[in-house]
């Protein structure tokens, strides 16, 4: 009975390098990317994340186009389409009459456009798949040197920026009035939303990188109404939906970053139902 | 001192404040009254240094912005953020601790103070987003504390809470005027501009008035202000109480107005008038 337990879930870990090497971006990325996704959420900036995940992708296009899949080229453009694109949306708001989330979607909606176009006019049916949805289990020690790499700096910006961050989210008309940080908080933040983005890009593909910065912070909110807490469950749920997404890819043949949004989707709605702060079966 | 030198802002490509001069002592309790899209906030905002003029000036003497604590309208704090009340108030201490400095040990005991001054003893560790109305304007109120400034900037502190927590923090403004603190502060209800202000600026984009309450706040000024339903007032027959005789305003033309009746209950106005 142990044994197969042992051989149907940490056997695929324990003897199969690609799998540790997923599971291990995997939890880099939770360790990165949750905490951004738990203050995108608190700013109610669910959806920006969305559109900026999308606009990176002519970055990373043009970075293929150069240089074909190499991993340095792809990040560079992603870290400068993803700022070019969130500096200019909030450039046009501020300038013209339209609102940033209108100016912010029809930017992405370009950059996605220009994405493709450029990828399946040079490469591959392939490439571009694994531009959109990512290839975890192909991650290779530079990228998860990469990622860990995006990790460490993304970690120790939000421990600076976690005080600015918090006052200016909960009340920036104060904050404005104390600090002429609170620009800098919010355009800092908006950077580490691209490099965490640009991280997951590698591993989850431009359409699902998002998925692991909003699903867990949106079911960790469920659960907890504290922000440590709330930190600790979203990387939590990240991480265990991680491991369930691989096992499911190992052993049924699943796509694997689906796989893992699709855990972390199936948390989400349990948590829609019976969490306790707002789930719809919930007494409070 | 605070001089404001013919202030002209624009606000979202409209003129918000057109040609304001005035003068706010040390020490001073001064009301901002006007309708809505006067220029109250503006004012404040300018004061603050977060509007830029378009021309004209604001002089804060040997203040800088550093010395200005502000509190906003509570509808623009988002309430369902994840945090303490002790947390929120210790926003304050900003201009001290910054981004990196630890809260030490004497900014505790003014945190255990501004919260104590308000009445908040024994909630320090709830969420903000369990308080009451009454509660969450407490806790604005320790935060200004907290932040220890020589101007204290209040935009509409007193909506929508109730007449006890109202006086209650009142008293709290006092205490801070009796330590020679300015404060100035946006304010819809006339009554107790009235009651409790002894200067006014009423301002419609353009400056109504500045100065002493009872001779600013004039039936002919409200009316230009934009309180024309103010501006004849009736002979009042009635007053909210018999000692309550300091919410009379005495009229240029001999009339008394009870300007807190005529507030809560136009209809009653009207039937006078």
């Amino acid at each position: 009975m142990i044994s197969e337990l042992y051989s149907l879930f940490i056997e695929p870990f324990s003897d199969f390098s690609f799998m540790q090497r997923a599971l291990w971006g995997c939890i880099v990325l939770s360790i990165s990317a949750t905490p951004i996704g738990v203050f995108l959420t608190l700013r109610k900036m669910s959806l920006t994340g969305d559109a900026m995940a999308h606009a990176i992708l002519p970055g990373a296009a043009i970075g293929f186009l150069v240089a074909g899949v190499s991993i340095t080229a792809m990040t560079i453009g992603g870290i400068v389409a993803g700022c070019l694109v969130a500096i200019l949306a909030g450039v046009v708001a501020r300038h013209s009459n339209a609102e940033e989330d209108s100016s912010l979607a029809a930017f992405y909606l370009l950059s996605l456009a220009t994405g493709v176009l450029i990828i399946s006019a040079k490469g591959s049916n392939m490439d571009l798949l694994h531009v959109l949805f990512g290839s975890v289990l192909a991650l290779n020690n530079d990228a998860l040197i990469l990622l860990t790499s995006i990790a460490t700096i993304s970690l120790l910006a939000l421990a600076v920026l976690y005080r600015p961050l918090v006052f200016e989210c909960v009340d920036p008309a104060f904050f404005r009035s104390v600090s002429k940080l609170s620009s800098v908080a919010h355009y800092g933040f908006l950077l580490l939303v691209v490099l965490n983005l640009v991280a997951g890009f590698h591993a989850l593909g431009t359409l699902m990188a998002v998925g692991l910065m909003i699903l867990p912070a949106a079911i960790a909110r469920f659960w907890s109404e504290k922000l440590g807490a709330m930190l600790i469950i979203a990387f939590a749920t990240s991480v265990i939906s991680s491991y369930f997404g691989l096992f499911l890819s190992f052993h049924a043949s699943f796509a694997t970053s689906p796989a893992i949004v699709l855990v972390m989707g199936s948390i989400y709605i349990m948590s829609l139902l019976f969490g306790r702060h707002g789930g719809l079966l919930s007494n409070n | 001192m605070i001089s404001i030198i013919d202030l002209c802002v624009n606000y979202k490509d409209s003129l918000a404040l057109d040609g304001i001069s005035t003068e706010i002592k040390q020490g001073e309790l001064v009301a901002i009254v006007g309708a809505n899209g006067a220029g109250k906030s503006t004012l404040l905002k300018s004061i603050m240094g977060q509007l830029k003029p378009s021309s004209g000036y604001i002089d804060l003497g040997k203040l800088t912005p550093k010395d200005i604590a502000y509190l906003p309208q509570s509808h623009q704090i988002d309430r369902q953020f994840p945090i303490t009340v002790r947390e929120f108030v210790s926003a304050g201490a900003w201009q001290r601790i910054s981004f990196w400095k630890m809260f030490n040990r004497a900014e505790k005991v003014l945190l255990e103070q501004a919260l104590s001054k308000v009445n908040l003893t024994g909630v320090e560790d709830r969420q903000i987003s369990a308080l009451s109305g009454g509660q969450f304007q407490r806790m604005l109120f320790a935060r200004m504390l907290m932040q220890d400034a020589d101007i204290l900037l209040l935009d509409e502190p007193f909506a929508a809470i109730d007449a006890q927590t109202t006086m209650d923090l009142m008293e709290v403004i006092h205490d801070c005027q009796n330590q020679g603190k300015t404060i100035i502060t946006v304010i819809h209800d006339l009554a107790l501009v009235n009651r409790f202000f002894p200067n006014v600026i009423l301002l419609a984009k353009q400056l109504i008035g500045s100065g002493k309450t009872q001779s600013v706040m004039t039936g002919s000024n409200l009316s230009k202000a934009g309180y024309q339903h103010l501006a004849y007032i009736p002979h009042q027959t009635q007053t909210l109480s018999e000692n309550d005789t300091s919410r009379q305003s005495e009229q240029p033309d001999g009339k008394n107005a009870d300007y807190s009746q005529i507030c809560s209950n136009p209809a009653h106005y009207e039937e006078s008038a």
